[in-house]
């Protein structure tokens, strides 16, 4: 089916489950550990179009240059745990109506089988749903919400991400913010390293004073560009339900590929991850671009 | 009322339509299928909170119509009770239009202000207070007043009920110009008066614990005395009813240190503080005093000395204190010792208050310090502040987790008090000894060595491992849940193990020793014994800032011991390089060994779940233990810790000494917590200090069951009460101070009247152990004990409830220390208007007694309670519905709410 000469080479990042299997030795600790590295990917076809049907063996991993058996292949049609983060700091009072009705209509449009958590933030993240594939009490959760209190968006991204990490199978985190970071304990640095190192697909949408700020712009769209998943800005509070939209639309595309690197020490250095595909003119991969082993 | 809402026929559709209009909501037909929509517009938004206040289910109501059903939902109509009586307003104010109370309030402020003061009375106080001449006297000043203040009007039996109790009701009688005897003619007195001076220091004296109401108000003399003092100061006209600061003067009411005979216990004498004089301490006075000194002094003499220490005011550092803060805060250091201050150490401490206060923490747990290792202190902590700053920043580090180690040490009951003051000693004259580098590390090292030698748990697997079970017990094993964590945060924040630092400091000392030496040995490690945490490439960082942490880079340390063991490992040895080298080495690894001496305090205090560990492996690397960035700020070497938080930078990080870390580390973990309602970090973080700081496993079964029968003993007295005089009379004198005054009067009156619901609302868990202690003070022996009081005479005859500390909470603010008591306090409505929250969040940090009475009652061991207790306490948080930080009632509802299926569910996970 695929070329297997003409591999391209694209960027990827992958999670790190670990299966802890260290061995100390009384001079120095030397810690090695085994864990399954798991890689969603997106892809498009020239004109942007999503590509679905592709099989295990249509896909080549690659990390730090060395190819990588695949242990597990899971096609797009695979169930999905979604995160959604919403911002709920004082000035979204204008935009959240329309943010609500969006996210109704994003989760009616996951699977029945898919799950989906709602969480808020405002100075502290708050847990308003657990992961459940009760869509109407998800929905509930989400027409409960209130505008009110600074934004620690870091630190909830933090959290959000760590948590759903912890999810088996294909998990995304879709996070909505209006404004810069105002209230965190973690830097902008710490959120991008922890969701870089968790590897979960995050679908980043900017709106209002968010999409003035060059520097959260930057920091949304590296990690989702890290992550896997993309960066939207929103211009006007209507383009909120096509951004949804889209992103719904993206979570039906997510093959997710699963392999074991070898036995190596752990350095925490960062491992380079590419997926290869065959015919590199035909088609565009959106995948993670490495991890950092725990 | 019910609503009903329908698509059936035109008209219920259109009423159907309206309604939902009224709730922001619109209705459409698409394809054929009814959808409902949430208005967007921020008029329609406004209108659909009401769908909350209602309970209407907007999902289930569109689900509804679209299935051509109806749907129904209630509006509940109450009546609200007007306080005492509608009649009551009705009659006192005829002409004021009655038939909508709530309107009327609305109109005329000056009577909404009336009802605010009224509703801080209990009925009975009310009607003492009113009788049968209506309201109308207390519109206008009296009822500002009464809001303010009326908490404090309470009646018991015919009479005022007074701080003091009824010894104290002559001095009040004379002092208000009216007898307590005549509530009316008394309360009015004290509102009627030309200055709310009066009322404020009645106010203030009726918060404080019963000890205290009895030595303030111990004869009219010294009550004047102190009114007339507190007429003076500007919290005596405080008329407004927001949060106001914390004063010297609360603080004098609050915290001065009394005996059991009734006496103030002057630190290492009376006559030094008689003689201190705007922060001088000036030796020449105090080397005039009689030989024959005194730590007691005759009443009028108590008086005198604390008035003036509180009317002696001077600046230092840009802070104003009085001499009265100074003699609190070295009696706190006084009271925690076995053998009391001498005169040269309560001096000492006295001079280098200004300076050096941050630190006397230390000074709490490390009791059985002399005037010698108080003068190594000063003296060291002199000498540093003439180091470079960066040199400066290391050798404080130093300083202050050795420090923190031998108090740790001391708490675990590893070393004892003298061994603790020894190496105290020791600490400060060795690193004072040092004067460069390589000196300091070996200084550190050899303290450390000396450290564990003392905890007695052996080296045999190392000095991490010996440290480990010297800090969290010798059962803490990397095996068990603690000790595991505590590795793990070790790991986050990359810490350089001690042995490995050890290890090359020692290998690199033999090379030092006189000529002879042998060949040195190659330094055995990999090159990730020395772990690096880079600076994040993205982040501007510039100055000092950026020196301070790249100080830690092993980099230049660890090329150093490469050229080590090339010379080492060579058939050309040469013994001068390998001098040179190892001078070269002690110098760049000084700040590798302040980070392996730092890191098992922060291994201590932190967890691997707090989101400032596992999110910022910097952390550690950026503790600041002076502020060395504000230009000015670098000359106060010795200060308290603290979180400083910010996403900017570097991002958040620690500052100062370790006096206080579980204080400070309690609020960069609270980052993560969760909360119901509105009560701040600072409540979250003293509750988290007082569970992290408690040396859990010298817990034992007898403490818990202690303290529950304090709690059922305080439970059954009450209750006999109601039935025997003289038990209600000896409980109504043993709530004086316990409880404000009008939760008191709820209590005695809930019991006068069988009311046991206003009986168990008044008073709380906490409370209770506390009444139980005054019960076995009372009652030491009973002819006819219940089950319980048998009990408990034979638990606390057997002299358990040793423990019972550790199910305190850290009274920093009373007794200035930083590890659990649990210590009597001023009711919590003596913390209500402090405009400080850490004050309210340190007296309600109670969650452990809740917590040991639960388990008890389930028959949970005490080794299964610390990894219970945080998840327990997360729990109680977010479930917890406070109004803001003075909101005490709904957190200690939250921390009751916690049940045994909590408590089990807990012990499973």
């Amino acid at each position: 089916m695929m070329n297997a000469l003409a591999w391209i080479v694209l960027s990827a990042a992958a999670f790190s489950a670990p299966i802890p299997a260290s061995a100390q030795q009384p001079a120095a600790t030397l810690r090695v550990t085994a864990r399954l590295v798991e890689v969603p990917v997106t892809v498009l076809d020239s004109r942007g179009h999503y590509v679905d049907g592709l099989e295990r063996g249509d896909f080549q991993i690659i990390e730090n240059g060395q190819p990588q058996k695949i242990k597990y292949f899971e096609d797009n049609a695979g169930i999905i745990s979604c995160a959604i983060l919403l911002d709920t700091t004082g000035s979204m009072e204008k935009a959240l109506p329309r943010l609500k009705n969006s996210v109704i209509r994003f989760i009616d449009e996951l699977g029945a089988d898919d799950s989906v958590a709602i969480y808020s933030f405002s100075e502290a993240l708050v847990q308003q749903q657990k992961l459940t594939k009760d869509k109407a009490a998800a929905k509930r959760s989400v027409l409960r919400l209130r505008a009110g209190g600074n934004t620690a968006l870091f630190d909830a991204l933090t959290d959000v991400t760590g948590e759903i990490a912890r999810e088996s199978g294909k998990k995304v985190v879709v996070v909505f913010t209006d404004g810069d970071d105002n209230a965190s304990v973690l830097t902008a640095q710490a959120a991008v390293r922890r969701a870089t190192k968790d590897g979960v697909p995050l679908f980043s949408i900017a709106e209002g004073e968010a999409t003035e700020s060059v520097r959260l712009k930057k920091i949304l769209t590296d990690i989702s560009s890290n992550t896997g998943g993309e960066m939207y800005e929103i211009r006007s509070i209507k383009d909120i339900e096509e951004i949804f939209s889209k992103i719904s639309t993206a979570l039906q595309h997510i093959y997710l590929i699963t392999y074991q690197p070898p036995l190596e020490p752990d350095d925490g250095k960062w491992r380079r991850i590419e997926v290869l595909i065959g015919d590199a003119n035909k088609y565009r991969i959106r995948a993670k671009e490495g991890y950092f082993p725990k | 009322m019910t609503v009903l809402l329908s698509l059936n026929g035109n008209d219920e559709r259109n009423r159907t339509q309206s309604v939902l209009k009224l709730l922001g909501l619109q209705l459409h037909t698409e394809n054929g299928q009814i959808r409902l929509d949430r208005g967007e517009r921020q008029s329609q938004s406004r209108k659909q909170d009401i769908l909350d206040a209602l309970k209407i289910d907007d999902l289930g109501l569109e689900e509804a119509l679209r299935a051509g059903k109806s749907f129904t939902f209630l509006i509940h109509d109450e009546y609200a009770e007007i306080y005492p009586s509608a009649k009551m307003w009705k009659d006192s104010f005829p002409k004021q239009q009655q038939s909508q109370f709530a309107l009327t309030l609305l109109r005329y402020p000056w009577m909404a202000r009336l009802y605010v003061g009224m509703s801080t009375l209990d009925r009975r106080t009310l009607q003492a207070l009113i009788g049968n001449s209506g309201l109308y006297w207390f519109t206008g000043r009296p009822a500002d007043l009464l809001s303010l203040y009326g908490a404090s009007f309470a009646v018991e039996g015919e009479r005022a009920s007074v701080p003091g109790g009824r010894a104290a009701g002559p001095v009040w009688s004379q002092l208000a110009g009216a007898s307590t005897d005549h509530p009316r003619e008394f309360y009015q007195a004290l509102l009627d008066q030309k200055s709310p001076s009066l009322l404020a220091y009645y106010y203030a004296l009726s918060n404080i614990d019963q000890r205290h109401q009895a030595f303030f108000t111990a004869n009219l003399e010294r009550t004047k005395r102190f009114y007339t003092l507190f007429a003076t100061l500007p919290e005596s006209q405080t008329l407004t009813g927001g949060a106001v600061a914390d004063t010297s003067f609360s603080k004098l009411l609050r915290s001065v240190p009394i005996d059991d005979e009734g006496h103030i216990a002057f630190p290492g004498s009376a006559e030094i503080w008689a003689l201190a004089k705007g922060n001088s301490f000036d030796e020449e006075h105090v080397a005039r005093i009689s030989e024959k000194t005194s730590r007691t002094a005759p009443p009028e003499v108590e008086d005198e000395i604390l008035l003036r220490l509180l009317a002696t005011r001077y600046k230092s550092h840009s802070v104003t204190s009085s001499e009265l803060d100074v003699f609190l805060t070295v009696a706190g250091v006084d009271a925690h010792r076995t053998k009391l201050l001498d005169e040269e150490s309560a001096l000492l401490l006295a001079q280098h208050y200004g300076e050096f206060s941050p630190a006397y923490p230390y000074f709490t747990d490390l009791s059985a310090i002399d005037a010698s290792g108080f003068r190594s202190f000063f003296g060291l902590a002199d000498g540093i502040a003439r180091q470079p700053l960066l040199e400066r920043q290391l050798e404080m580090g130093q300083l202050n987790s050795l420090i923190e180690w031998v108090v740790l040490a001391r708490r675990q009951g590893a070393i004892d008090d003298t061994e603790a003051a020894n190496l105290f000693a020791r600490v400060c004259d060795r690193l004072a000894g040092a004067n460069d580098e390589a000196a300091r590390t070996l200084a550190s090292i050899d303290l450390a060595q000396a450290i564990l030698k003392d905890c007695g748990h052996g080296a045999v697997n190392g000095w991490d491992h010996t440290l480990r079970a010297c800090l969290l017990g010798a059962s803490a094993g990397k095996g068990d849940q603690r000790g595991k964590d505590y590795e793990i945060v070790l790991d986050e924040q990359k810490a350089p193990s001690i042995d490995v630092v050890r290890s090359i400091v020692w290998t690199a000392e033999a090379a030092l020793t006189p000529v002879g030496a042998p060949h040195p040995a190659v330094i055995a490690q990999d090159k990730t014994a020395l772990p690096a945490v880079l600076l994040p490439g993205e982040v501007k960082v510039i100055g000092k800032e950026k020196d301070a942490v790249l100080l830690y880079d092993p980099a230049p340390v660890q090329k150093l011991i490469d050229e080590w063991n090339q010379n080492a490992g060579s058939s050309s040895y040469s013994a001068a390089t390998a001098r040179k080298l190892a001078g070269e080495i002690l110098k760049a690894i000084e700040p590798q060994v302040t980070l392996a001496l730092a890191a098992p305090v922060y291994a201590y205090f932190f967890r691997s779940s707090d989101r400032v560990v596992s999110g910022d492996p910097l952390l550690l690397r950026k503790h600041r233990y002076f502020n060395f960035v504000v230009p000015g700020e670098e000359h106060s070497l010795v200060r308290e810790s603290e979180f400083i938080a910010t996403s900017e930078g570097l991002g958040s990080w620690m500052e100062g000494g370790f006096s206080q870390f579980g204080l400070a580390s309690g609020f960069a973990a609270a980052a993560g917590w969760k909360q119901g309602g509105s009560g701040g970090s600072a409540v979250v973080a003293a509750e988290i200090a007082a569970i992290r700081s408690a040396t859990w496993n010298q817990l034992l079964d007898a403490d818990l069951q202690f303290a529950t029968l304090r709690i059922l003993a305080a439970r059954e007295w009450i209750v006999a009460s109601a039935q025997d005089s003289e038990r209600f009379t000896s409980l109504s004198q043993e709530t004086y101070g316990l409880l404000s005054l009008s939760r008191r009067a709820d209590l005695l009156n809930g019991i006068e009247e069988r009311d046991w619901r206003e009986v168990w609302a008044s008073i709380t868990l906490p409370d209770l152990f506390r009444l139980g202690g005054s019960y076995l003070r009372r009652y030491p022996n009973e002819p006819s004990p219940s089950q319980v009081t048998a009990q408990l005479r034979v638990t606390a005859a057997a002299d358990h409830g040793a423990g019972l500390d550790i199910l305190g909470r850290i009274p920093n603010h009373v007794l200035g220390c930083s590890h659990t008591h649990l210590v009597s306090d001023a009711p919590y409505e003596e913390y209500e208007r402090l405009i400080v929250p850490t004050y309210m969040a340190e007296r309600t940090a109670e969650f452990k007694l809740f917590l040991a009475y639960r388990a008890y009652n389930l028959g949970v061991q005490p080794a299964d309670l610390p990894e219970a207790a945080e998840p327990l306490a997360a729990k109680a948080f977010s479930a917890s519905r406070m109004a803001d930080y003075h909101d005490w009632r709904s957190l200690l509802s939250a921390y009751a709410s916690i049940s045994s299926d909590d408590l089990k569910n807990a012990l499973e996970q």
